[in-house]
């Protein structure tokens, strides 16, 4: 449990920390890029540094969405179902997501081992185009672990509560406390 | 092909994450269906999705209004508002639906809109004697005109997913968006009458002027935005870079609520949410790219239009399919499965594709007010703490309204088109 916990930890730092940063610095980048429009000339590499920063975040943040349970769904139906059948459909839900997961990590694995074979760069500051890309298989490898870290959750946690994450209970189980 | 829209039904309402219900899908039925084909061509659609200059607007109006939310803007426009209209018979409803038109123009999402002026108004209406299920049928509908003032992410996704100019359709959602206001404050304005409730002491001219000296600063966004965008000063995404810009003055600096570590973690949240989004958009463009791939509209659209096809009847379809599909699914997924699918047609009928697109966005807010699945209405369950039923008994009223709008606005498209023809956006 130490060391899983210790793991945990650093994931956390890492994807806290680079989602911010990526965020501010998008936020910079187009900042300074509207000044130099404005009384100079746009910047050449500014579209490609918030096309990679855009993919960076959607990446980092498919894995830490998957921890905490934030991904849109639907979850209307399923809570109207008897706890027993929604720990079912949980289960479902897990193994699904997991699986696609791991599916689209191989992909995008082999996705980048292409581009990087083909040495394509990228236009404005021809860098090596592989870096754009590597987040891609990574973030979906660690959503897919993410989603059997909860399976393993709600086999191991005996009673009522219902493990969306590995971090979090179900969404809606506390609606009916009076205002 | 029947298993790709058999497993994507399952699957959504068995509340699999909508990614994994796209992309899992997908995947599937390659697999089984065309298994020469190499889903690696799925991550380059991926990528292709998220690439649009355009998109990158998204994570800067969340940015944007996530710190708005987080300090003491929202509750200074609702005074403001208050003060000139409260004392109109049911004006804390209209005030309502003021703060959520004005809030829209910071605000590209109506769940956001719910809980920040929702937040605050629905104890001051209770307290003015509206019923619970009419102030939850109120702060629910009303948010939807969030969706439709500029900025909105509706709009950014179908401009990016349609090829249409984002700047143009911001600009054409802003009629509609006062129309619905004027609308539902007109309600709201019968309804308190007949029911005699709400009308608050008149604000003296004093409080007039000190609740418009701290709220005046808000207005700054519409002018950034809009005013930026129609004079065609800013590109969508340099107005919502500015409009950050914009909103860390305004909470760090005027009103002293914002300090350096609550925005570390407002931009985490803001970059939680655009992953969210993005993965969406990424997920619906390689499912777009699908549909295209394998001639869908043109082998099961004929069905549908029938031989003599004419505007009218592709309009009336595509509202029908959007209204639907928004009551189940994010807007965003609905776009990009249904756009492509449609866009033959509406290119061969030469629909204005500004018109169609704010007709779009107009069913994807009413969508998300609907029951039985409006995502709108969950949110409100959530922040209120209240039971389903009650949360959606008096929102008919409203939706009937809003249907009227979009009824109108297919009668008298200059109410979408008039503001984007005389605009300087590019």
């Amino acid at each position: 449990m130490e060391g899983e916990n210790k793991v945990v930890k650093v994931l956390n730092f890492f994807e806290t920390s680079c989602i911010t940063f990526c965020i501010f610095a998008l936020f910079i980048t187009l900042i300074i890029n509207v000044i130099a429009r404005t009384f100079f000339t746009s910047i050449y590499f500014a579209e490609e540094v918030s096309e990679f920063l855009t993919i960076f975040i959607t990446f980092v943040g498919v894995s830490y969405a998957a921890r905490k349970g934030r991904h849109i769904r639907m979850g209307a139906l399923i809570d109207l179902a008897p706890k027993s059948v929604e720990k079912c459909i949980e289960y479902f839900i897990c193994v699904a997501s997991a699986i696609t997961m791991f599916t689209m990590a191989y992909f995008s694995a082999e996705y980048v081992l292409m581009v990087f074979t083909r040495a394509q760069s990228s236009s404005a500051l021809r860098l090596p185009f592989w870096i754009f890309v590597i987040i891609i298989p990574l973030g979906f490898f660690s959503a897919g672990i993410q989603y059997t870290l909860t399976i393993i959750k709600n086999i191991k946690e005996k009673g009522d509560d219902i493990w969306i994450s590995p971090e979090v209970t179900s969404e809606y189980s506390d609606d009916v406390i009076e205002y | 092909m029947s298993l790709l829209w058999i497993s994507m039904i399952l699957m959504l309402f068995m509340a699999v994450p909508f990614m994994v219900v796209i992309l899992g899908s997908l995947l599937m039925f390659v697999g089984v269906n065309m298994p020469d084909l190499s889903p690696v061509i799925f991550v380059q659609q991926v990528i292709t999705g998220l690439t649009p200059q355009a998109l990158v607007c998204v994570p800067m109006f969340i940015l944007g209004a996530n710190i708005i939310t987080s300090g003491q803007a929202a509750k200074r426009l609702i005074n403001m508002i208050k003060a000139m209209v409260g004392h109109l018979p049911g004006g804390l409803a209209i005030t309502t639906n003021a703060s959520c038109t004005m809030f829209g123009a910071v605000s590209g999402s109506t769940q956001a809109t719910v809980a920040a002026i929702g937040g605050t108004m629905r104890p001051m209406l209770l307290k003015a004697g509206y019923s619970s299920p009419f102030t939850l049928g109120l702060i629910i509908n009303s948010s939807d005109i969030a969706f439709l003032i500029p900025p909105s992410i509706g709009f950014i996704v179908y401009g990016v997913v349609t090829s249409t100019s984002v700047g143009k359709l911001f600009l054409a959602g802003i009629l509609p968006g006062l129309l619905i206001f004027l609308l539902f404050s007109i309600y709201c304005y019968f309804y308190s009458k007949k029911k005699k409730v709400g009308m608050l002491p008149k604000a003296t001219w004093e409080e007039k002027k000190q609740s418009f000296r701290e709220g005046y600063p808000v207005l700054g966004f519409p002018l950034i935005i809009v005013g930026g965008i129609y004079a065609g000063f800013f590109s969508p995404t340099e107005a919502a870079a500015v409009a950050v810009l914009y909103a860390i003055f305004l909470e760090g600096v005027l009103f002293k609520t914002l300090n350096f570590k609550k925005l570390v973690s407002i931009a985490m949240d803001t970059g939680v949410i655009t992953a969210v989004v993005f993965i969406l958009v990424g997920a619906g463009q390689a499912f777009s790219w699908l549909i295209s791939f394998l001639r869908l509209p043109q082998e099961f659209m004929p069905l549908i239009m029938g031989q003599d096809v004419t505007q009218l009847k592709v309009i009336v379809v595509v509202v029908i399919s959007y209204f639907i599909a928004c009551m189940f699914v994010d807007p965003i997924v609905a776009i990009y499965v249904l756009s492509p699918i449609f866009s033959p047609y509406v290119a061969s009928t030469g629909i204005d594709p500004i018109f169609l697109g704010t007709l779009v966005t107009l069913q994807a807010a009413i969508g998300s007010a609907t029951p039985p699945f409006g995502c709108d209405i969950f949110t409100a369950q959530l922040i209120f703490k209240r039971p389903y039923l009650e949360v959606i008994r008096e929102t008919p009223p409203f939706i009937l309204i809003l249907i009227l709008v979009t009824v109108l606005i297919i009668v008298f498209p200059q109410i979408a088109t008039f503001l984007p023809s005389i605009s300087m956006a590019g």
